[in-house]
């Protein structure tokens, strides 16, 4: 309603230039501009000739005559258009009257509204003011904000190309694009993106371009550049689109980064020189590994040894402390160890042993050069055997089979001794009496052998004298004896001869028991043939089957041994003297040791079994001398002489019915 | 043949007898000159004490009892063979001893017999009379028993 009201005020200021043209009548112009311009220019110029003046001004009459028409039929117009404005004017005037109304009413409203517009207003001039000084902050912080980026734009390390979106024209570009590229700004200025050298390949750039243009972001990598010199560079180059003053702009920020390609390159060959470095090691760890298993299952192994052996030491030290006596001592001979053993068998405690000198149970017994030959043994480190008597805390004594250990240092020097012994007091004691008892039996030994010697010349001469001079008697004297008194020199004679006999065999018994074994490897077989042969002579006429068996080799002395066959082979012999047919056996049975046993077997006159231990006694005999004639020697002979080979002699027999002898020795034959 | 004399050393006479007895029968008794004991024939060897006047030489063989007075009879043999003048006389031992001890020494010292005497008489005249007949008869003594022979 306001807009219409002003229109009408426009409409009647409008109308007035128009009207001074209907009353000049004279001068025609289109406006008044016009009409001024043609006044302002007429009066300088010079007048034209009259008939070209009067042409013109006829052409100019037709012309206003024109003009004049025009504005007649134009004023008619106006006319009609003043009659219709008079009644829309009444129209208006009545629509003024109420519209006054409403004025009023409106300037009521508007009054008030002008109060309120009033404060607005001043509320307005109050915004206004923050505002400009807003503003005023504003373009400065603009101002700054141009100029950081401008700096940043100058001193990027990136190329910058700020490109006309819609041309695709090169705006602006940074100073670093020429380090980048080698084109200074100005070959850049004002130039299409794909008319720059490195861009070039119109076709490829225009199709990235209207990408460019449709992205508000772009990223690139992997589209070399190549610069003026002609090296590649390779970039990473991003877009980002923006309005500038209702332009859009892209801008380009493209970054050197052959650098980083090649370091990544590089990186990339590192990392497959890594790879297989890694590779190759992992092998090499794995290979290690598996040796490493193998050295760990060899430790554990050995470990699993070690431990055994450790079991088996403790084992053998247990051991060692249940069967000997233990003592350990340093370089000094100061006590550092002993075992239970050595403490029972020394009465001393434990506590009263350690750190002592080893001296402490020193019996005195032995010389100073046996204790100094020990100690010059054990320390230059070798190892000491011997007895040695030792004495206890309550005083009495005791032996030990003592063997001395020197553990040697680094250097060889020893550092401890380890004394391992065993009791042998019993043993001593018992060897003690062995020693008195075989001094006695040399003694007595010797005293037999006087005594033999003696036997041997003293007894055997005064025999030798009575048959001496029995014969010399009988030589001169026989002629005038009678028969009677040479029975009895017989008599005599027999006596001493036997006498004689007895002496010999005793003589020899005492040999046997006296004389050295000289052992060796005896075929029986052939011994008992040598000793046959002896007999024949006095079995020649003698009806007698000998049975001979195989017989083993035994160690005994050969002389000895046949003396054993003769008697026992002359004792069958004998004994079957009465038998019509003698039948000696000879020949080998297992005794019960298993062991060989020789037995002479014969079918003469036996014995009864009740005296079969009185058969070895010396002098003992079982027949008459009127049945067998004999010393009783002979089994005693046997006897001694089986027993000092360590062996066996024994008899079986029946009255009348034989008898079976048996010798078995032990028989250690060297192969 | 020529017959040498020998020097029996016998300290019991009833052994001299019966030697001599035995010797009778090859009459050889007379040629058997007879001392009791060791010192004796010694003496008779190195012709001193009662025998510092005796007539002959070195006997052609002697015959020594071991078991004898004084000097026995292996100290003797042991003399004997020591000495570079007496040592090749024979010297037969003839004892009672068949001990072994007694046979080893003599052995060790040079004898040059040793004989057993038998008890049995007619065993023991047996042996003296070989022992005789050899050492007296048979064998041939060394060169100075031989020169003295033929002085006698």
């Amino acid at each position: 309603m306001l807009a219409t009201v002003n229109s009408k005020i426009v409409l009647k200021t409008e109308r007035s230039p128009l009207l001074p043209l209907e009353d000049s009548g004279q001068t025609v112009a289109c406006d008044a501009d016009e009409l001024k311009k043609d006044r302002n220019t007429s009066d300088p110029v010079p007048l034209p000739k009259r008939d070209t003046r009067l042409e013109d001004a006829d052409t100019r009459t037709d012309q206003a005559n024109t003009r004049t028409r025009q504005a007649n039929t134009r004023t008619h117009e106006a006319e009609t258009q003043t009659e219709q404005a008079n009644t829309r004017t009444d129209e208006a005037n009545t629509r003024t009257k109420e519209a006054e109304a409403r004025t009023d009413a409106a300037n009521s409203r508007t009054d008030l509204a002008n109060t309120r517009t009033d404060q607005a207003n001043t509320r307005t001039d109050q915004a206004n003011t923050r505002t400009e000084e807003a503003e005023a902050r504003s373009v400065e912080a603009l101002k700054a904000s141009g100029l950081l980026y401008r700096r940043l734009f100058e001193t990027a390390q990136d190329g910058i190309l700020i490109l006309d979106a819609d041309t695709g024209q090169v705006v602006d570009a940074n100073p670093f694009m020429k380090d980048l590229l080698g084109y200074s700004q100005e070959e850049f200025l004002g130039r299409k993106l794909w008319e720059i050298g490195p861009f070039k390949g119109e076709a490829a750039s225009k199709i990235a371009f209207a990408e460019l243009q449709l992205a508000d972001r772009l990223r690139y990598e992997g589209l070399p550049l190549e610069t003026k010199d002609g090296l590649r560079v390779e970039v990473e180059f991003i877009t980002n689109a923006y309005f500038v003053d209702q332009k859009r702009l892209i801008q380009c920020n493209i970054r050197n980064i052959t650098e980083r390609k090649r370091a990544e390159a590089e990186i990339l060959r590192l990392n497959e020189t890594l790879e297989e470095r890694v590779a190759e090691r992992t092998t090499q760890l794995q290979e290690a590994y598996s040796e490493l298993q193998g050295e760990v299952a060899e430790r554990m192994r050995t470990a699993d040894e070690l431990k055994a052996s450790f079991k088996e030491i403790g084992n053998l030290k247990s051991a060692l402390d249940e069967h000997a006596i233990v003592a350990i001592t340093d370089s000094q001979g100061k006590i550092t160890y002993v075992n239970d053993k050595f403490c029972a068998i020394s009465k001393y405690t434990r506590e009263e042993l350690l750190g002592q000198d080893h001296r402490i149970i020193n019996s005195g017994f032995h010389s100073k050069e046996f204790i100094r030959e020990l100690w010059t043994t054990i320390t230059h480190g070798k190892v000491w055997k011997g007895e040695i008597k030792n004495r206890a805390k309550d005083g009495s004594f005791y032996w030990v089979d003592t063997t001395i250990v020197p553990f040697l240092d680094e250097l060889g020097k020893p550092r401890q001794y380890v004394a391992i012994r065993a009791d042998i007091t019993e043993r001593k004691a018992a060897e003690h009496i062995v020693v008195e008892r075989t001094t006695q039996l040399e003694e007595a030994n010797k005293e037999l052998q006087a005594f033999s010697y003696s036997v041997s010349h003293d007894l055997r001469a005064p025999l030798r004298h009575v048959l001496g001079f029995v014969e010399m008697l009988q030589k001169g004297a026989g002629p005038s004896l009678s028969e009677k008194n040479l029975g009895h020199l017989t008599t005599i004679s027999r006596a001493a001869k036997r006498m004689g006999n007895l002496i010999d065999d005793l003589l020899a018994f005492s040999r046997v028991g006296r004389a050295d074994l000289q052992k060796t490897n005896v075929d029986l077989d052939q011994l008992v043939r040598e000793t046959m042969k002896d007999f024949q002579t006095e079995t020649k006429e003698r009806n007698i089957a000998w049975e001979i068996h195989p017989l083993p080799h035994v160690r005994a002395d050969p002389a000895l041994l046949q003396m054993v066959l003769v008697n026992l082979l002359s004792n069958a012999v004998k004994f079957t003297g009465n038998r019509a047919e003698a039948k000696i056996e000879i020949g080998s049975v297992p005794d019960k040791n298993g062991k060989a046993a020789i037995f002479i077997r014969d079918n003469g006159a036996g014995f009864n079994l009740k005296y079969a231990e009185k058969l070895f006694g010396v002098f003992q005999r079982l027949h008459s001398h009127d049945e067998f004639e004999g010393t009783g020697i002979g089994l005693a002979n046997v006897q001694r002489i089986i027993t000092r080979h360590g062996g066996r002699v024994w008899a079986e027999g029946v009255v009348d019915g034989g008898a079976t002898f048996y010798f078995s020795i032990p028989n250690h034959i060297e192969a | 043949m020529s017959i040498k004399h020998i020097l029996l050393a016998e300290d019991d006479p009833r052994d001299a007898e019966m030697t001599l007895d035995a010797l009778e029968e090859y009459n050889l008794a007379n040629k058997v000159f007879v001392v009791h004991d060791g010192e004796q024939v010694l003496d008779y060897l190195y012709c001193r004490g009662k025998f510092k006047a005796r007539e002959g030489g070195n006997p052609a063989a002697v015959l020594l009892d071991l078991k004898m007075p004084k000097v026995d009879g292996l100290e003797v043999l042991r003399t004997i063979k020591a000495d570079k003048d007496l040592k090749t006389i024979p010297v037969v031992v003839l004892t009672s001893s068949r001990e072994t001890p007694d046979l080893t020494e003599c052995y060790r010292h040079g004898v040059n017999a040793y004989v057993v005497k038998p008890v049995d008489f007619v065993e023991f005249a047996k042996a003296i009379k070989q022992l005789g007949g050899f050492w007296a008869a048979v064998n041939e003594p060394p060169p100075d028993t031989r020169k003295e022979a033929a002085l006698i």
